[in-house]
């Protein structure tokens, strides 16, 4: 009995040896955390799965910036979410598609996104797999089919699919997770407001009674860490017929017309300018609005306190 | 004593064939084919794409260029009351390709079986995690991008009677008071379907198209509809109405 085990391991020997030059096995790329801030609230249901890689990570980062994948070839995600606006597309109301077309409403940043429930400011996007369907296939933004992008993407990035996903047949499941993957790894947690979370400094006397007229005035909508409930709220007075029915489109309840979901205030000084159609250039007409809304009257030094306070929700470190 | 143990086994092995050989037990798996017929109104008119037909509730005169639906999550009924499910079973059903009106299951365990149920429609989980493959694969364009969730089902064509000269109707939703996948139940009856290996039994259902229209308005008041709401569970519903078990043959 010894000596059969003997031949059998042999054998296995020799089958293993010979079999060394065929094809390349596959690794799985190491796994990339994304890191939780102990401030922060826990991560976003649809989060749980998503597994990223640092191979995952490089290939949706090289999908973000590729502008051959859009109809006329000058449009990235990049192009509209640029690193120095946090990933907003600043100074712009709308954002420029393919063609010159113009959107429908303002770039947001992309940060922090493991956090985020759901998605555009209709809320309508519930993960962040199915996000990019949006930007590739509308006329104003990629203007592409989901098959030509995937086509695309696998023609250009054959290795860094296979580093990825272990495969060179792309499809719209791996190419949109990977973008999933890299826009997960995009955290701001480095703004003086978390240095303070984490007691690495102190609040000022400014930022600190600006602090206490956002809890009373703001933080009803723009709660926490995040400066959002993720619930969906008008700006200002509600016009009787909204441009944008805003929420509603999604929700088909009255209630919603016009609505727009409450944006996390994080970098607001890169993402100028302000609202779902980029109406107001600087925050401090934001505040005017919000005051004229509410019927508040800030004195000029509450102005420069809140200001103060907003400000150290900027991380600079996000868009170097 | 070796050599009597050998014997043994041998003897053993043979009963072992034979009782697998007893027709009455079959042995599997096997698969079980699911075919869709697609008729349209109580005159079960062949349905086909590009082709005219009169409803005879609305006096719509329809022209389809596109019929398509998921059936999902088919579980089979046995005689002893076992059930089995299909493992990741969601079908693009397309009116446009034969093929497609095919749905073959494979690995059923061998078993006679007496019903069926699936869903007209994809489940609430799939349609909130996040991008999947196969025929659920976004790329199908059966998924709104700006309302997260699955299209159940695409009709859409042309008609004199819709204001705008056509109809589309995209069916879907999964939340709460919009929730317009159809769980549908068939009983077989006398005839059971026997899967075992090197068998292939065949479910006949009979898919009336025109359903889409029993109890609904006209395509010259309701030609559009592009989203989860009131008028597409209403839709669903009726449509779903017009699937039937017709026969089967083993």
């Amino acid at each position: 009995m010894p000596r059969f085990g003997f031949w059998v391991g042999a054998a296995g020997l020799v089958l293993a040896a010979s079999c060394r030059p065929e094809a390349p096995k596959w690794q799985p790329s190491p796994s990339v955390a994304v890191e939780q801030p102990l401030h922060f609230p826990p991560r976003a249901a649809w989060s749980a799965g998503a597994e990223p890689s640092e191979a995952s990570v490089r290939l949706g980062e090289l999908l973000f910036n590729d502008p051959a994948l859009s109809a006329d070839g000058q449009v990235s995600c990049a192009s509209c979410h640029r690193r120095e606006g946090a990933f907003s597309d600043p100074g712009m109301p709308v954002s420029v598609g393919v063609e010159g077309r113009l959107g429908r409403r303002n770039s947001p940043p992309i940060q922090n996104l493991a956090w985020t429930p759901y998605f555009m400011w209709d809320g309508g996007i519930n993960h962040l797999e199915v996000l990019p369907l949006a930007p590739i296939t509308n006329p104003a933004e990629h203007d592409l089919s989901l098959w030509d992008f995937v086509r695309r993407a696998e023609l250009r990035y054959p290795n860094e699919l296979w580093d990825a996903f272990g495969t060179d047949s792309a499809t719209s499941q791996l190419v949109m997770r990977a973008l999933a993957h890299y826009m997960m790894t995009l955290v701001s947690s480095n703004a003086p407001y978390d240095q303070i979370a984490r007691g690495e400094r102190e609040w000022t006397p400014a930022e600190l009674q600006g602090k206490a007229l956002f809890d009373a005035h703001c933080a009803g909508c723009h709660a926490g860490p995040l400066q959002t409930t993720w619930g969906f709220a008008y700006h200002g007075t509600p016009p009787t017929t909204p441009a944008d029915s805003g929420r509603f489109k999604v929700s088909l309840r009255p209630e919603d017309m016009g609505l727009m979901r409450i944006p996390s205030l994080r970098n607001w000084a890169f993402t100028a300018p302000y609202l779902h159609d980029g109406r107001f250039a600087t925050l401090e007409a934001v505040l005017v609005d919000m005051q004229q809304a509410t019927g508040t009257a800030f004195s000029p030094t509450e102005t420069s306190s809140l200001l103060a306070f907003l400000g150290s929700l900027n991380d600079s470190s996000y868009v170097d | 004593m070796k050599n009597l143990l050998a014997k043994l086994a041998v003897a053993t092995l043979f009963a072992a064939s034979f009782a697998s050989c007893d027709p009455k037990t079959p042995t599997g798996p096997g698969p079980l084919t699911l075919e869709f017929e697609h008729v349209f109104g109580s005159a079960e008119l062949p349905f086909a794409l590009n082709t005219d037909f009169v409803h005879p509730m609305t006096g719509d005169s329809l022209n389809f260029s596109m019929f398509k639906y998921y059936v999902s999550n088919v579980v089979l009924t046995a005689e002893d009351g076992s059930t089995w499910a299909a493992p990741e079973s969601y079908y693009l059903v397309d009116a446009s390709n034969p093929a497609s009106t095919l749905v073959t299951l494979d690995g059923v365990p061998a078993n006679h079986y007496t019903g069926v149920s699936f869903m007209l429609g994809v489940d609430s989980v799939r349609n909130v995690s996040g991008a999947q493959t196969g025929a659920l694969d976004p790329a199908n364009g059966m998924f709104w991008s700006w309302n997260s969730g699955y299209i159940f089902v695409k009709a859409e064509g042309t008609s004199p009677q819709a204001s705008m000269g056509g109809f589309q109707f995209h069916l879907g939703g999964f939340a709460a008071e919009k929730n317009a996948i159809q769980s549908l139940d068939f009983v077989f009856g006398n005839n059971h379907a026997v899967v075992e290996e090197g068998a292939n039994p065949t479910v006949h259902m009979k898919f009336n198209v025109g359903k889409l229209w029993h109890g609904q308005p006209s395509v010259a008041t309701q030609a559009m509809i592009h989203m989860p709401g009131a008028n597409a569970v209403a839709r669903m519903q009726a449509l779903a109405s017009g699937m039937e078990f017709e026969h089967l043959h083993n």
